[in-house]
């Protein structure tokens, strides 16, 4: 990685972190104001917060494995390859692939998607990737439990189908430019 | 990573409050019974709220026994992953705001057709088993 790649990484770093902490000062904020009217609600969306975050924590890792490793063995050159523009349908289906095996909430992946687009990952491989999330094999038993199996397997087919064109049309959009 | 910390507090915070302030009565309650704007309903509610998708099968499954459609469910469970509005704030600071918000539109979008086309082919075959 050259300097100026450095350069652009840390700048590109320094400014979600400033970025973020305004977001969480407005969440605290929020919390603020709801605490004062509402301070049983603040409690227990604080408790549930709690709850939230102890199921991040395991997926956060997973995230935090994967970045060290993506950032020691691959070079963006490679993930261009794999998962940028032209890497076409292979790509997108390497990426549903992905969305698709990938645990926790979805925030818990920005660190690694946005590495992946800061390398020259496509736009419309991250999309496919986040829109195929929704498709949870170790969780297709209990959708079949409450929808029945055909609901199940029509609903997740027709979701896979749909990550593709979401990707597709994520591609033709401006959408190239706007990562600092 | 450190950088996406602050983020992630924040939307972990907003989803809780979410959860504390909307109770599953509250969603039930706003179905009224046309289809389509059923549909749209259960997508914009899939998109406000979030969570892990099992919770999404278990409140599609309470309210397919309150009698709402099976269009408005399949649009709340394929909106409440894909689409994430709590979430929009940190996935604009992480992968830019423009691709944050054409993507979530596309995906809202989506959602609808996916379970209008899903619900009509269940319902061809004999509806849910």
């Amino acid at each position: 990685m050259s300097k100026s790649q450095q350069g652009d990484k840390q700048g590109g770093s320094s400014t979600m972190l400033r970025n973020g902490l305004i977001f969480l000062g407005i969440v605290a904020c929020i919390y603020a104001v709801v605490a004062v009217f509402a301070p049983e609600t603040a409690g227990g969306a604080f408790m549930a917060s709690l709850a939230v975050f102890r199921g991040v924590i395991f997926p956060l890792c997973l995230v935090f494995a994967a970045l060290v490793l993506t950032n020691l063995f691959l070079r963006p050159h490679q993930v261009a390859r794999m998962l940028g523009r032209g890497s076409g349908v292979r790509g997108s289906a390497l990426a549903l692939a992905a969305g698709i095996l990938s645990t926790g909430p979805v925030y818990a992946w920005y660190p690694l998607l946005g590495s992946i687009r800061r390398q020259g990952g496509g736009a419309a491989q991250i999309s496919v990737f986040m829109f195929g999330r929704s498709i949870k094999p170790f969780l297709l038993p209990a959708m079949a439990a409450y929808f029945g199996i055909a609901f199940t397997i029509i609903l997740n087919v027709l979701i896979a189908v749909g990550a593709f064109i979401v990707g597709w049309i994520t591609e033709k959009l401006p959408v190239h430019e706007d990562l600092q | 990573m450190l950088a996406i910390l602050p983020i992630l507090s924040g939307v972990v915070l907003l989803v809780g409050l979410l959860r504390a302030a909307v109770p599953a009565s509250t969603i039930q309650a706003v179905f009224g019974g046309d289809t389509l704007r059923d549909t749209l309903t259960g997508s914009f509610l899939g998109s406000l709220l979030a969570g892990n998708p099992i919770n999404s099968y278990i409140i599609g499954g309470q309210l397919l026994e309150d009698g709402v459609s099976l269009y408005a469910v399949g649009a709340f469970v394929v909106a409440w992953v894909t689409v994430g509005m709590v979430q929009l704030p940190a996935e604009s600071i992480a992968l830019g705001r423009k691709f944050a918000l054409y993507r979530n539109g596309l995906a809202f979008v989506m959602s609808i057709p996916i379970a209008l086309t899903a619900a009509t082919l269940v319902a061809l075959l004999g509806g849910i088993s």
